[in-house]
């Protein structure tokens, strides 16, 4: 539970700056100055109730680092009930603009047939009509006994990417909430066990990005043979190449952050 | 246009204060400085960010200097898309070596006088991931760096220190300033 707060908490985050951000990119600097103001108080809350700002070091192996104050549930809900307040506004701004319509709508189309073949997953896919989402449809706990509302658009271009966010960040809010309610008391971490020789184990989780999987392999003496993290952004980038073809030069920092890869994960 | 209006008259201005200054402070969040030569950039710095291998939490705090809350630019500080156009690059991560010599060409093409700061852990010692087969551990092992932010990743308040501080003018420090900016400095002159 502790943990789906935090990621909730961090697609918001990404989500708020993502939404700006493309904005920005078409000259739309009021909603980037908007979205940044909010996603900052965001972060200021995470450093102080969870311990670091973009959540460093607070999910580890076994449990979370640490746990959170008394208070920090009906803090935590003062929060969601204030972005909820501050960010649908802003939202009826981006969503009927004519200067955002004319630059997003139609926009770095990505077919529903190349979103499949390259196997996209997270707001890249569900942009071009693949609802596919982890938490739903594979879940782990919590989710699964929590009821995940996917988003999905058919339009594969900018403005539905912008518009994935805008029902996830809505979505995540719902969640926040019924996890605080249903947050456990207890032990936060569990020792883990020692690892048999040569164990291996495949996570799969729906980062804020889409599907995120790690694979690890143990050497016989317990220690790490192999870690692989695979972000999302090994199949979306390849898909940036397939959807600006067609585009004016001055809509590729749009379609580039509507997409927003990871050059950490994949890139150098 | 009336909703925009609404909405940014509404919200008002959250700039807050700049951090404090002074060597104490500098010495609490663990910033290093090598060299002050501030006066040459007659306190307006143009930095090009360069991502040397980083987990790009660094570039999320960096991004963070340009909200409202922190509003970097009222302090002379912006940025810019070519070193070309830079008085400082502002370097993160530990440096890969598929980028040890974009770093160095992109340092190349920086006009002298220039500083390099080094901003986050691995780009001031290498941190956790130190030297190995992909990478070449901290930035001065590929280029010379002048200020150092350390922090996994700075926060924004540290990284706004670190680069205030790197615009100081040269006081205390000026003689040891001195010969290290002059080669600098006689490249600039010879224009």
């Amino acid at each position: 539970m502790r943990r789906a707060l935090m990621c909730e908490r961090e697609r918001i985050a990404n989500h708020l700056g993502d939404i700006g951000a493309i904005c920005n990119d078409v000259a739309f600097t009021f909603a980037h100055v908007q979205c940044a103001r909010l996603r900052e108080s965001w972060q200021r809350r995470s450093g102080t109730l969870f311990g670091h700002r973009v959540m460093m070091d607070a999910i580890i192996p076994g449990g979370v680092g640490r746990d959170l104050r008394p208070e920090a549930a009906a803090m935590l809900r003062q929060d969601h009930a204030a972005l909820r307040r501050a960010m649908e506004p802003l939202f009826d701004v981006i969503e009927d603009h004519p200067s955002l319509d004319d630059r997003l709508l139609g926009t770095g189309r990505l077919d529903a047939t190349d979103a499949v073949a390259l196997g996209c997953t997270g707001y890249v896919a569900k942009a071009s009509g693949q609802g596919y989402d982890v938490r739903r449809d594979n879940p782990y706990p919590p989710y699964d006994v929590l009821s995940v509302e996917g988003a999905v658009e058919t339009g594969g271009d900018v403005a539905a990417r912008v518009g994935v966010r805008i029902a996830e960040m809505r979505g995540s809010l719902a969640l926040l909430d019924q996890l605080l309610d249903a947050l456990p008391d207890g032990a936060i971490h569990t020792p883990l066990p020692a690892p048999a020789p040569h164990a291996m184990g495949l996570g799969l989780v729906e980062g804020w990005r889409g599907e995120v999987l790690s694979f690890v392999r143990f050497a016989a003496d317990g220690r790490i043979a192999r870690f692989f993290p695979r972000d999302p952004s090994w199949f979306t980038g390849p898909a940036m190449e397939r959807l600006i073809l067609g585009n004016i030069v001055p809509d590729f920092p749009g379609c580039n952050k509507s997409v927003n890869g990871s050059y950490s994960g994949q890139d150098r | 246009m009336l909703r925009i209006l609404r909405q940014a008259l509404g919200t008002g201005i959250v700039t807050e204060d700049g951090p404090a200054g002074g060597e104490a402070e500098l010495e609490r969040l663990g910033i290093r400085l090598r060299r002050h030569i501030g006066e040459r950039f007659g306190r307006s710095l143009a930095i090009r960010q360069v991502d040397a291998g980083s987990c790009n939490a660094c570039e999320l705090e960096i991004h963070a200097l340009n909200n409202p809350y922190y509003d970097v630019e009222r302090f002379g500080v912006h940025f810019v898309a070519s070193p070309r156009h830079a008085d400082a690059l502002l370097v993160t991560g530990p440096v890969s070596r598929h980028m040890e010599t974009a770093l160095r060409r992109t340092w190349l093409a920086t006009p002298a006088p220039k500083l390099v700061i080094a901003a986050g852990s691995c780009a001031c010692t290498g941190g956790e991931f130190g030297i190995s087969y992909a990478s070449c551990g901290g930035v001065e092992n590929v280029v010379p760096v002048d200020v150092k932010i350390p922090g996994c990743p700075p926060t924004p308040l540290a990284l706004l220190q670190g680069l205030l501080a790197a615009m100081q003018p040269a006081e205390v420090h000026a003689d040891a300033a001195g010969p290290s900016a002059s080669p600098a400095g006689a490249t600039d002159g010879g224009r």
